[in-house]
Parts: C-alpha cells; structure tokens; sequence
C-alpha cells in the first residue's frame, strides 16, 4: 500500500465561509437528525415537510425523502428501534450528515454545476445526486438559499465540489 | 442522458437509478422442489427484447423499486409504474 | 501574391506569425484568413506523405491547416487554422511540418507513395513483431505534440441548463425558426459556432430584399426582443438521449472552454451544408479550395483567394459565387467538371488546370461536387438518412424524438424554401405547403471514377487516395466500416467531412451498387474535436471519486499515519516512520502482545426493523438468524441469488424487531441497495424498514490480550467479564454521557472489543483509549493478524464461484429449512462438483520466503494445469514464519499433501494445512 496522505489535503476548518460572485456557502451545524420510516412516516411529524422546490422555514420541520421516511430536524427527541405503536421505525442520526448552507442570486447556478435542477419540476423528496454525491437539497428560508446534507464523511467531497464550482461563477 | 419518472419524485437523472431485473419473473418458493431447469431459467433466461420492455428499476436516492416501461431501441419512456401503493 | 484582402474591414490590427515568419490581421480574422489576407497559402503538411497543403475551406470541414499555437505562455497543438479565431501575439506553427509547411524535410516520403499504400504497414512489419516497429512508428505518427507544461487553471465548466427550443446553428435558416419559436412565448436558445451570426446568409446578394447584413441583425434584434439566448462561438458537438444536446462554449485563446449541457424541449436543426470537393488527379494542391470557402472567406474577411480563378462546379450554387468573386476583382472562368477529366498542374505553387486536353493557366481552382447536408447531429440522435436522387444527399429522413432539420441540413438549399420550412419548425407547424416541390438548386451526379489516372484524392489530411479505395475493394474490404479502418479513410480530424461521401461513392461504383446501399459509417459525437478537458471537468485530482473522510482523520494525521485508499475510505495503513516493512510487523506484535487500537469506522450498520424483520433477515443470511439470541452476535454471509458469496459480515439482535448488519466496510452501499430490492420484491416493505446508519458512529476496536484491561480505564458501569459478555455478545451503555455500543468481536483473532460512539465523540473516545495505552494500528497489520487466524476477506481470498461450503461453512446447506437468497443455487450440478475449489492454508518450510499471491498450485507431470491459486501470503510476525491462504480443487480433502505452486516459471513446494494458523482452538478469541 502507497502512502497517500499527502494526495489529500486533511480535513478543512468548518468554520471558514466561502464567497463567490453571487453566492456564499457556508457549514452549519444542526442539533438533532432523526430519521423516521413507516407506512405512515410522511404523516408522522407535526412539522412542514421540505421538499421540491417548495421553501421550508424556520429551525424546526421534516424533510420528505421517500414514500415512507422523513428526516426530522431538531425535532422532539425519540427512542431508537421500533416503535410498534405508532408503527415507526426511529434512528437518531444526529452525527450522520453534514450540512451547507448556499445563498445568493446564483446558487440556483452553481448548483446546476452539479445536476439536473430545476424548480419547474417539482419532485416530494429531497433526496438526489449532487456532484455524484447522495443529499438531500431543499429551499430553506428563502428561494436563495439552500440546504444540502451530504453523509459525515463525504463533507470534504462535498465542499471542494461546491467552492471549485464557485470558481466559475462571475 | 436519459431521465426516468421515479414514481414517488419525479423526473430524475439516469444515474440516480439502477437496473434491477426485467419485470415478470417471480421467485420459486424454494421451500418446494424446484427443477434445476426452473430455477436455471429464473436465474439465466432474459428475454433481452428490442422495442417495448418492461424493466424493474430502482431509484437509488429514495430506494423505491418501480416498474419501467421503456423503448430499447429509441429510448423513449414510456411510464412507470409503482409496486407500491400510497400511505393511507 | 495570389490570395489577398480586397478591403481593409473595420476591427483592431493584430501581430501574429507562422512558422517563425511575422504577419498582421485583423480582428475577427480565423488564422486561415489572416495568412490567406497576408498571400500564405501553404499552411500544413498531409500526414502520410507530408504534401504541401493549404486550407480547404473556412469552417470545421478544412483537414489541411492544423496547427500549434502559443500565446502568453500556453501551447495547443493540433488548432485548425479556418476555427482558431485570431489573437494578438500569437505564434503558430504547422504540425506535422518542419522546419515550416512550406520547406519540410519529410516531404520526400511522397516520392515512396507507390509502396505507401493502404495496409502498408500492416501488411510490411507483421513479421517478425509487430511490437518491434511500433515504437519507431508511433513516433512518426500523431499531428501535434502536447506540451509538459501543465496549464495553471485550465479547467472546464460543466453546466446542466434548459430551454423549450434549441436551435442548432445561426445561419439564415436557424435565426428564422428561433425567431418564431421565441416570438410564440417558448424559452429558446440558439446557439452559432462562429462569433458572428449569419452562417450562410452573407453568400447570398439579397435575403427577403435586404442586404445579408441588415437582415442578420432584424432578425437578431427581434430574437433578442422576444427573450431568446444566443450563444455565439459554441459548438453543439454531440446530442444524447432524451434531448440532451452537448454545447462546447469557447473563450479567448488559452482559457478552458464550457460544457454545457442543454436539455431541450424540442431540437431545431439548422447546421447547413458543405461543399463536397471533386475527386481528380492532383485535387489536394494548395490553392484548390471549394466554393463556399472562398466565398465565406470574402464575405467574413474581405480576403480573395486567388485572382485568376478556374471555378469548376457542378451545382447551381456556383452561378452566385462566380458573379462574387468576379465582382471582386478576379478573373474567374467556368469549367464543368463532369464535361471530362480534370487534372491540376503545379507543385507548391498552382500553374494551371488541364481538361480534355485544353490547358487553363490559373493559380486558384475553386470546386464543389454538390452540397452535403451537416447531417451528424441528426444521426447522433437516432434520426434515419434518405438517399435524394435529385440532390445526389443523404438527407434527413425519419425524425428522431422531438427534432426537426430545416434549411440546408435539410436539403432546402434555395433561400425561400428554407426559411418558410425554418418558421413553421419555429412555430411547431408542418411543413408549409410547396416545400416538397422539385428545388431550383440543380446539379450533374459527379462521382470518382475508379481506374482514372492520376493520384486523386478522397481523405486530404489522412491521404488516402482513390487508389487505396480500389485496393480495399480488391482485398474485400468492402462494407464502409471495414474502408474505413483499412484505409484511414474519414478518421482524420475533420472525420470524413470532406471524405466520406467521395469513399462510400467510389466503393458504390467498384461495387456496382447504387450509393444508398453502399450505407455510410456510424456518425458519433462530437462533431468537432473537442478538447478532453470538456469531458472531465472538476472532476480530477481530490474530486476524482473522492474518498470517505474518517472522523478520526486529523487525530490519525497526528499519530503519523500512512493513510491509502480501501474500499473507498481513506484509512490509516500504518502509523509512524520507517516504512510499512518494518512498521505493520511492529503493530502486529505490539497487538498481539498489549493492545492495539484500530479505527474500524467504515464498518457497515445497517438497522433492520419492523415487525417482519427476522423473517427478513433470516431470508437474506445464508445462516440461521432467526435463533439469534437478543444481545447476541452472528457471523455470516449473505449470498447472490446464484448462491455465491456477495458479503460477510457479523448481525446483532439488539431486539425482538431491530438487527444491525455489521457488512464489510467497502460494501455498505451495495448491501444497502441488496437489502432494499429485496425488502420491496417479494416481502412485506410496510413490516421491514432498513436504516443506513453508518456514517453516524465511529467504530473504535480495541484488540489484544490487555483490551479488557484498557477498556477498564473508562470507568464504565456495563459488566465485559468473559462471562458476562463472552465472545459474540453485544451490549449498549454509555460512556461520558453519551451512547455507547460494545461488541465482542473479533477480526485479529485476539479477545476484541467493537465500540461504537456517535462520530461527533469519537476524538474523545479514541483519546481516553490512547491514555489507558492502546496503541493504534493500521489496516495492513489488521489484514495480516486476520490471515493468520485464516479469516477471509471476501473478494479477495473468494472469487465469483466461491459458494459458503467451499469455505467450510457447510450447515445451513444442508439443514436450514427456510428460504433465503441463493438457497436452490447451493444445490445445482456445479454447486455438487466434488472438483470445487475450497479454502485451504498453504504451509511453507520455515526460514522459506513466503509465496507469491496468485501463484497456482498445479497438479504434477508434463503438462502441469492449475487446481488454485494463493489470494493472501504474509510474513507471519506472529509465528515467525511465511502463512498462505488460497483455493484449491478438493482443497478440503487434500489436508498434509504435498503440492507443487508455480509462479512465472518457477515452481515450489507446499503442504496443505487448515487456514487457521493461529489460535486455532481459539483460547485467545474466547478469553
């Protein structure tokens, strides 16, 4: 085996910003993720459900990720397992994703760097590839700005995708 | 680059799906005695038809298992087709 | 001077020079018509024979002047000269050529042309070896040279982006149709190759009563009004599936051009045509050129190619061209190229045309053998081709889906035509009434003639005679793709713009076949050669396949770890200097004496839960889960349905309706994907839900005889006495207020502890073990620890037939009575062969060097033939000597034999043992 820890350049400081002609992404760190599947799961939460190209508001709400699960964030705390009541299958998940934030009048741009996007066709789950990548992409708070969660270890895959793409915004 | 209709989201990149199977074949119930000519064409016979198919395919982001119809030759989507029913 | 500008136009003067020699042009000038401007006519050399050449054209189809250009710093090669447009300060070179186009000292090659033909080098250096010339050969063959400078910045935009309506080409034709489409409320883009719109509109005197330019920018203007986009020096090379249309976006010279893939509503094709040149002895001459290249180079660029022209067309497009030309001061004279044979005198330099025996004395020839329809596009995208009689053209046949060609891509060469077909496509109408009706445009049928005298050429750059076409013919090469490889016919850059209808209709003629039988070769994206940076993007060095980050990265980092890619997370190999050799048996030791630390992170947890997720779970093992006791452990695999081994991996009951598959660290994705088909193909998926959970929790194992003691300095309430949670047990509890999973498993061997913490606490997990003295360890000492326990890794000491009994795992096969994936496939004719390879350790002397992985172990005799192969081979620091691991034939019945194992050449010897070399009653495992 070769030793290639010089080939990647070790983990970045999260709390750096980046700007870039018409946007800013930065890290954000959310409290709690809790992933809820179910034959009712799109049911099972009180809050609004992010999906697309909807804008979702606020720091507590739901996102729509397949027929039968949601993730929940910063939702009220829940036991892992299953919950045969209310027929629930319940993970916390806190540590699992990482988390950027992209707004500005070309975020909707730079994101098209990555996939296919396109808020004139709607989809209920917020969960696609971007870069290659398995997130979950929605509008929050404004129609400017979006969130990406990417998986923990993939952060790094994630934010040198997003900024090296901001280099070619003008 | 294609685009398929993912039942649940909608139209989406190709690479969010994989091949699966060509729809129609059911699994033998192994708990019975099964030929090994019945099980060798579940396993190997694939019908591989030009035109209009019939393909199972998932959409890896939101994991649903669906029904493709499509053109293999023209490439043409023809519908989807969920194996699951909506939540009451 | 034979070629010349006629008029300054208005822009910037520029400097540049070619080939060492200095020249001015003028903005908006390509380099082809800045060096034509300046006289120059000769601007590269042919790639075979190294003839002189000058440009054939003005746009994409020229094959001759390909050149390397510098500027501030950056070198291209291979940049054609008629599309490279011109910069301040650019040096250009002629490839292929030196020292210049003009003076080449390969030139001589030419005199050897008889014996150069097709198949020339198959044919002369197939004996002995090929491999001996190739060397020497590739040297000589190859255009331009890439420079070692890497280019600071050079990368290439990729964009996804849509419209309702693309249109493909800004010439008479495309501006009309997008007009309408954008003046009917669609989202429309255009997109023109050139900088300037127009294409064609300028070769004619009068569009719709105004001058070409006036009504170039009417319809621009509108354009623009009614919210169109216009992408002018973008190239759409290549259109994929479901109307996704690859656009190559250029910049200043030097700079990375954009990708941007268009997904179009609907395609409008309004590509043009080009002139075909006319096969006749001495046709690839500097100074021949076709019709509408000298006329665009007029129209664009103020520049006459020649003054005493010899115009020889057989359409009636020449009648506009010759009044053109004349009107700018040349003296053009009209010769019909099918009246008799044609043949050009003159070597560098043009002297005169001779047909039927008179002489015309010009320095320019200007021909055209019809008009060929840019139909690539149209086939990229599934379209079908119908032969015109009439027009002597393929022309777009069948529609593919959502695409219609107008205007002279589509064969409507007269202007009215045209753009009443252009804006019914623009309004989505069919196509307006009288459009069918016979075209004034009207030409003789003007093929090559197979056994004319005279080297005539079909491929320009590639040199490929008229000759070599008969050639092919007579070795029976005879269907278009094999010509096309034969002779090289069509693959030089241009890919056969200029070429490939003259071949396939000269390979018609020596066939006796009507062209359209004759076919033509597959058109395949891109339609210009585009640089490959356009196809990579970002993706490269950190963004090529990234790999996944371990929470403990930078801890690891600071531990002095060597860190490589497995399984598609970056993982400590070895910590600290001095190299892997004398590394990895140090941790070995240290772990099998103390206690080691590992970062098992990337080891899967996929939750199964739900009322069915036993039945589930019991489905998908090859073992037995339903009997798993709740805090209790399994190791087992899971299998393809041809009951080959996909995963191992070990499942914890954490209760009744919740299991978590611990699955191999490069398979999670995978066995993720496996488990969802399955839950929703054939079970219940409201009663089974799988969670991936992996990425939240880090994964710390803690293995060697002191583990326990170590895990003592954690203070932890939860009772890791061997009774209490023996070997294969699993509890939850917490450590520091946060959740903690502990499972008793190993991988080395040795008394191990898995625990498990959210990734956020893993740095203060793995410091409070560092202070109670685990030492960390890396993957490759891990890998050796399990080999010498003889425990496989799958894929690598298992191949695509090893099925679980050939391991030694045997019960579930015979005795499990439910279904699970794979279960009738462990019982078909090659799952019973008693020849099945199964797993075995192979024992060397001791003080032998250890065998070499993937040597076979092969029977004895003459004709020794393979019964396995070693998959893992360590220097043991353990037991101090070599262990192998490997598949062999009746392996399991072979224990203490003798066997011969060979690797390149040379053969040892080795015993047959069991696999586990350590441990083997597993006091240590147990403690």
């Amino acid at each position: 085996m070769r030793d290639d820890s010089q080939r990647w350049a070790p983990p970045r400081d999260r709390g750096v910003e980046v700007t870039a002609p018409g946007i800013t992404i930065r890290s954000l760190d959310i409290a709690r993720l809790t992933l809820i599947s179910g034959p009712a799961a799109l049911n099972a939460t009180k809050f609004a459900l992010a999906d697309w190209p909807g804008v979702v508001e606020g720091d507590n709400y739901a996102i729509s990720l397949r027929r039968d699960r949601i993730l929940e964030v910063n939702g009220p705390a829940r036991s892992d397992g299953w919950d045969a009541g209310q027929n629930l299958a319940v993970s916390d998940v806190t540590d699992a994703y990482t988390h950027v934030e992209i707004t500005g009048p070309s975020a909707l741009s730079l994101l098209n760097r990555g996939t296919e996007l396109d808020p004139a066709t709607p989809s209920r789950s917020a969960a696609r590839l971007l870069f290659g990548l398995g997130v979950f992409l929605y509008r929050h708070g404004a129609s400017d700005t979006y969130r990406i969660h990417a998986g923990s270890a993939q952060d790094e895959a994630l934010w040198h995708a997003l900024t090296d793409a901001a280099k070619h915004l003008t | 680059m294609q685009r398929f209709p993912c039942p649940f989201c909608g139209l989406r990149d190709e690479r969010e799906f994989l091949f699966i199977a060509e729809a129609g074949k059911v699994r033998p119930d192994t708990t019975q005695k099964i030929s090994d000519e019945d099980w060798a064409r579940y396993l190997h016979a694939i019908r591989n038809d030009k035109g209009a198919v019939r393909e199972v395919w998932m959409h890896l982001t939101c994991g649903e298992l669906f029904v493709l119809e499509r053109d293999s030759v023209t490439m043409e989507v023809i519908r989807s087709i969920p194996l699951r029913t909506e939540a009451a | 001077m034979t070629s010349h500008r006629v008029s300054s136009p208005a822009g910037k003067t520029l400097k540049f020079s070619f080939d060492g020699k200095s020249y001015m042009g003028v903005e908006g000038d390509t380099l082809a018509s800045a060096l034509l401007a300046n006289g120059v006519r000769i601007m590269g050399r042919s790639f075979k024979y190294h003839r002189p050449r000058g440009p054939w054209s003005a746009w994409v189809d020229d094959p001759n002047a390909i050149m390397t250009v510098r500027k501030g710093g950056v070198e291209l090669p291979n940049c054609p000269a008629t599309t490279t447009y011109l910069e301040d300060g650019m040096e250009a070179r002629a490839v292929n050529a030196w020292p210049s186009a003009a003076f080449d000292i390969k030139s001589g090659l030419d005199l050897l042309h008889r014996w150069l033909g097709a198949g020339f080098y198959y044919k002369t250096f197939m004996w002995p070896d090929w491999h001996l010339f190739e060397p020497a050969i590739r040297k000589m063959a190859g255009l331009g040279h890439v420079t070692e400078d890497v280019l600071d910045g050079y990368s290439a935009d990729q964009i996804h982006d849509r419209c309702d309506v693309l249109v493909i080409g800004g010439g008479p034709a495309g501006l009309a149709a997008a007009r309408c489409a954008a003046e009917a409320g669609q989202d429309v883009c255009l997109v023109e190759d050139h900088k300037r719109l127009g294409g064609g509109a300028r070769l004619s005197e009068r569009i719709e009563g105004k001058r070409p330019d006036a009504w170039v920018i009417e319809e621009a203007t509108a354009l623009e009004q009614a919210g169109a986009r216009i992408l002018t020096h973008a190239t759409a090379f290549g259109i994929y599936d479901h109307q996704m249309v690859a656009i190559i976006e250029h910049g200043p010279f030097g700079t990375a051009p954009r990708l941007r893939r268009m997904r179009a509503g609907r395609i409008i094709l309004a590509t043009g045509a080009l002139d075909r040149p006319i096969t006749f002895a001495g046709n690839d001459l500097p100074g021949i050129m076709s019709v509408t290249g000298a006329c665009t180079y007029l129209a664009q660029h103020k520049v006459l190619v020649g003054r005493s022209i010899a115009l020889a067309s057989n359409n009636s497009f020449a009648d506009g061209a010759a009044t053109m030309l004349a009107g700018a001061g040349a003296e053009v004279i009209r010769i019909d190229p099918t009246d008799g044979a044609m043949a050009a005198k003159g070597g560098k330099r043009m002297l005169a045309l001779k047909q039927n025996g008179v002489t015309h004395a010009v320095e320019t020839i200007l021909a055209s053998g019809g008009q060929t329809p840019l139909v690539h596009l149209w086939r990229h995208a599934g379209g079908k081709l119908t032969w015109c009689e009439t027009r002597q053209a393929f022309l777009p046949g069948t529609n593919p889906m959502r695409m219609v060609a107008v205007g002279a891509a589509n064969g409507s060469f007269d202007m009215d035509i045209a753009l009443a077909e252009a804006r019914a496509a623009g309004k989505s109408e069919a196509r307006p009434q009288g459009s069918d009706e016979p075209p004034r445009y009207h030409l003789t049928p003007l093929w090559p003639s197979p056994g004319s005298k005279g080297r005539q050429w079909i491929d320009f750059q590639h040199d490929v005679t008229l000759k070599d076409i008969e050639l092919a013919a007579r070795e029976n090469y005879v269907s278009v793709e094999h010509l096309k490889r034969y002779t090289t016919l069509g693959m030089a850059s241009d890919q056969g713009k200029t070429s490939n209808m003259a071949g396939l209709a000269a390979m018609a003629t020596l066939q006796g076949k009507p062209i359209p039988e004759v076919g033509t070769t597959t058109f395949r994206p891109p339609f210009v050669p585009v640089p490959l940076e356009i196809y990579h993007g970002h993706h490269k060095g950190q963004h090529w396949n990234a790999p996944k980050r371990l929470a403990l990265e930078a801890e690891h980092r600071a531990a002095g770890a060597a860190l490589g890619e497995y399984g598609g997370w970056l993982r400590p190999a070895w910590y600290g200097t001095g190299g892997m050799a004398s590394r990895v048996p140090e941790e070995v030791k240290m772990a099998r004496h103390d206690a080691g630390l590992f970062d098992a992170s990337p080891l899967g947890k996929i939750e199964v839960m739900g009322p069915d997720a036993e039945h589930f779970v019991n489905f998908i093992y090859y073992n037995t889960i339903k009997s798993l006791q709740l805090g209790r452990i399994r190791y087992g695999f899971m299998l393809s349905e041809g009951g080959i081994v996909y995963d191992d991996g070990v499942i914890a009951r954490v209760d009744q309706n919740r299991f978590i598959i611990s699955c191999s660290s490069s398979h999670v994705d995978g066995v993720r994907t496996h488990l969802e088909a399955w839950r929703q193909d054939g079970n219940d998926p409201d009663r089974i839900f799988i969670h991936d959970t992996t990425q939240n929790w880090a994964t710390l194992t803690v293995t060697g005889p002191k583990a326990r003691d170590t895990l003592g300095a954690l203070g932890l309430t939860a009772d890791l006495s061997k009774d209490a949670l023996p070997h294969m047990a699993f509890l939850e509890t917490t450590w520091a207020g946060t959740p903690l999973r502990i499972a008793r498993v190993s991988f080395s061997g040795d008394l191990s502890f898995e625990l498990s913490i959210r990734r956020n606490k893993a740095s203060d997990l793995w410091q409070a073990l560092r202070d109670a003295g685990a030492a960390p360890i890396g993957l490759e000492a891990m890998a050796v620890m399990r080999a010498e326990k003889g425990y496989i890794m799958i894929g690598k000491d298992t191949d695509g037939e090893t099925m679980p009994h050939d391991l030694g795992f045997t019960v579930p096969r015979e005795k499990k009575t439910a279904a699970f994936v794979g279960d009738r496939s462990l019982h078909m004719e090659v799952a019973n062969d008693p020849a099945r390879k199964q797993l075995v350790g192979l024992a060397v002397a001791d003080g032998a060097p250890m065998l070499p992985i993937g040597a076979h172990v092969v029977t004895d005799g003459t004709k020794p033939t393979s019964l396995g192969y070693v998959t893992s081979s360590y220097e043991s620091p353990t037991l101090d000597h070599a262990i192998a691991i490997g598949l062999v034939e009746k392996g399991h019945a072979r224990m203490g034999e003798i066997v011969t194992v060979w690797n390149q050449g040379e053969t040892r010897e080795a015993v047959i043992t069991s696999p586990v070399f350590f441990d083997p009653d597993g006091e240590r495992l147990h403690a």
